[in-house]
C-alpha cells in the first residue's frame, strides 16, 4: 500500500519538479554559453545586460526551486488534512502508511532539489575555467587538515547525515504543526501557524538545554585548546595545529553525537504527536 | 454478519456546538436506508465518523464490528458531498487510481457506466462541470462491490433530470449483498428506492422505521411524514 501511495504521491509532484528543474538547467546552460561566447561577441552590451538578465533569472530559479520544495512540502500535508482527505483518508492505507508516504517523497524532493541546484552551479561555473583551482584549493585543505590530525572525512560525512537529519524533522515538524493546528483554534491555517511556532520556541530550548548539558564534559577540552599560538604574521605553525587537533576532534565528535540525538529526538517526537493527532484527533473540515 | 453498521451512544462535538447526541442504531446488510433531516440534523457528521475522518466524542460508530480503520475503509464505499480529485487529473487516472486502491473496483463497469454518461475519460477534470465531476465520483464509488455505500447528498447538486439517471444507477450498481445509505434532504425524490428511514434532527434520531411500516402507520408518504415531523 505504501507503494502504491508513494506512486500517486511522486506522480502529483513530479509534473512540477521535473518542469521546475528543466527550466532551471537550461537558465545554467544559457548562462555558460554566454560565458564562454563572451569574448567571442565582445560587446558591452551583452557581456553586461544580457548577461546580467540571464544570471539574474538563473539565481531567481534557483531560489524557487528551494521555496517551491518547501511550500509543496507543506502544501501536500496540508490539501491531504482539507478537501483531498475525502479522497486519500478513506483509501484502505493506514495512517503510517500516509505520513510515510508524503515524507519519504518530501525527502527525495529536497535532496534532489539540493543536487539540481549544485549540478546547475558546476555548469554556470565551469566556462570561467576555475574549476581545477577551486578542486585543488579544496584538496590542498583536505590533506592538510588529515596531515595535521584532524578527520575532514569524518566531519563530512557526519555533516550530511544531519543535514538528513534536519530535514527529516523539519519535514515532521510542519507535518505536526498541520496535524495539531486545527484542535487548537477555529482556523485550520491559524492553528497551524501557532502550532509551528509553539514547536519552534520548543525545539529551541529543549535543543540548548540538550547542549549545554552534553557540552558540559567537554568544556575543559574545549579551553585548553582555544588559545592557538600564532606567530607575528598571524601564521599557526604545524606543530601548533598538529598539538591542538585531538582535542578538537574530541569536541567535534561531542557536538556531532548530540545534534544527532537531537534530530533523531525531534523527528520521533514529531511523527509520534503527527500519528497521534491523525488517528485520535482527526476532524477534517 | 448480523449487523453492518451500529452506532452505541455516538456523539459529536465541536467546541460548544453539539452535532450528535447520543445516536444509536443498528443495520443489517442488505438495505437502502435514508438518512433524512434538514439541514445541519448531523447527517454528514454522522457519515464522516463511518469514515474514520472525525473522531467520536464519546460512544462508538461500528462498521461489521470493528471501529472505523483502515480495515473498514476496504469495505465502505464513500461519495461525499465534495469534490476531491486534483484539477489536472484525467478521467482515467481516476479509474486508475480507484483500481490500484480498491480490490472491489470493477473498471470495466466503471468505464462502462461513464461512457453511458457520455464522459470522456481523457478528459481533465478542470474542463468538466461541476456536475459531471460528480457523476464521475459517483460512478467510481458505485463499481465498487463494497459492503457498505455511504452516499451524501448523491443529487443535491444535479438537475431533477439527472436525478432520476443517478437513482437508477445506484439501485443498480450496488452490491446487493451490501447496505446502501443515502442521505438527503430531497425525500420525495429517493423515497421509492429505500427500505428504511432514520429521521435526525438537532443530531437526534427522531424516527427510525422501515419504510412500508411507516406508509402503514400514518398511510402517507415518507416526505409528507418528514414533513409534519419537522414543521417549522
Amino acid at each position: 500500500m505504501l507503494g502504491k501511495i508513494l506512486k500517486y504521491e511522486f506522480k502529483a509532484t513530479a509534473r512540477i519538479f521535473v518542469l521546475l528543474y528543466a527550466v532551471l538547467m537550461v537558465l545554467a546552460g544559457i548562462n555558460a554559453a554566454l560565458v564562454a561566447t563572451r569574448d567571442v561577441i565582445n560587446s558591452e552590451i551583452y557581456s553586461s545586460v544580457v548577461m546580467g538578465l540571464t544570471m539574474i533569472a538563473y539565481v531567481l530559479v534557483a531560489i524557487a526551486v528551494f521555496v517551491v520544495t518547501a511550500v509543496l512540502i507543506v502544501l501536500r500535508f496540508y490539501r491531504m488534512l482539507g478537501a483531498e482527505g475525502y479522497l486519500w483518508l478513506t483509501l484502505p492505507a493506514t495512517t503510517e502508511q500516509h505520513i510515510l508516504g508524503k515524507l519519504v517523497c518530501g525527502m527525495v524532493w529536497s535532496c534532489a532539489s539540493a543536487l539540481i541546484v549544485i549540478a546547475s552551479i558546476v555548469v554556470v561555473v565551469t566556462p570561467f575555467g576555475v574549476n581545477d583551482q577551486i578542486w585543488h584549493a579544496v584538496s590542498n585543505l583536505w590533506n592538510l587538515l588529515i596531515l595535521t590530525g584532524f578527520q575532514p572525512t569524518f566531519w563530512l560525512v557526519a555533516m550530511i547525515i544531519m543535514l538528513l537529519l534536519g530535514m527529516l524533522y523539519g519535514i515532521l515538524m510542519f507535518y505536526a504543526a498541520m496535524a495539531v493546528g486545527p484542535t487548537l483554534v477555529k482556523s485550520r491555517l491559524g492553528g497551524s501557524v501557532l502550532a509551528y511556532v509553539v514547536f519552534y520556541v520548543a525545539i529551541q530550548v529543549v535543543g540548548f538545554i540538550m547542549m549545554y548539558v552534553g557540552m558540559l564534559p567537554s568544556a575543559p577540552i574545549l579551553s585548553a585548546n582555544m588559545d592557538i599560538p600564532m606567530s607575528d604574521s598571524g601564521v599557526v605553525s604545524w606543530a601548533a595545529m598538529s598539538a591542538i587537533a585531538p582535542g578538537i576532534n574530541q569536541v567535534t565528535l561531542a557536538i556531532i553525537i548530540i545534534s544527532m540525538a537531537q534530530c533523531v529526538l525531534f523527528a520521533v517526537a514529531f511523527y509520534l504527536i503527527t500519528r497521534y493527532y491523525m488517528k485520535r484527533r482527526l476532524n477534517l473540515s | 454478519m448480523s449487523t453492518i453498521l451500529e452506532a452505541r451512544q455516538l456523539c459529536k462535538r465541536f467546541g460548544a456546538a453539539t452535532a450528535l447526541e447520543h445516536v444509536n442504531f443498528s443495520f443489517a446488510p442488505g438495505h437502502i436506508i435514508g438518512l433524512l433531516g434538514p439541514n445541519g440534523s448531523g447527517k454528514t457528521t454522522l457519515i464522516k465518523l463511518v469514515c474514520g475522518l472525525l473522531t467520536p466524542t464519546e460512544g462508538e460508530v461500528l462498521v461489521c464490528g470493528m471501529q472505523p480503520s483502515h480495515q473498514t475503509k476496504s469495505l465502505v464505499s464513500y461519495l461525499p458531498d465534495k469534490l476531491y480529485f486534483d484539477n489536472w487529473m484525467k478521467v482515467r487516472d481516476c479509474l486508475a487510481l480507484f483500481a490500484d486502491f480498491y480490490q472491489d473496483f470493477d473498471r470495466a463497469k466503471a468505464t462502462d457506466m461513464m461512457a453511458s454518461l457520455g464522459i470522456d475519460t481523457n478528459k481533465t477534470f478542470r474542463t468538466l462541470s461541476k456536475g459531471t465531476q460528480e457523476k464521475v465520483q459517483l460512478s467510481l464509488v458505485m463499481s465498487r462491490r463494497a459492503q457498505l455505500y455511504l452516499l451524501d447528498e448523491p443529487i443535491g447538486g444535479v438537475d431533477p433530470a439527472a436525478r432520476d439517471f443517478i437513482l437508477d444507477t445506484i439501485i443498480n450498481n450496488y452490491n446487493d449483498q451490501g447496505t446502501v445509505v443515502i442521505s438527503t434532504h430531497l425525500i420525495s425524490d429517493i423515497e421509492r428506492v429505500l427500505d428504511d428511514v432514520v429521521f435526525l434532527f438537532g443530531g437526534r434520531v427522531e424516527r427510525m422505521a422501515s419504510v412500508d411500516s411507516l406508509r402503514e402507520q400514518y398511510g402517507k408518504s415518507v416526505d409528507e411524514v418528514f414533513r409534519e415531523v419537522f414543521r417549522c
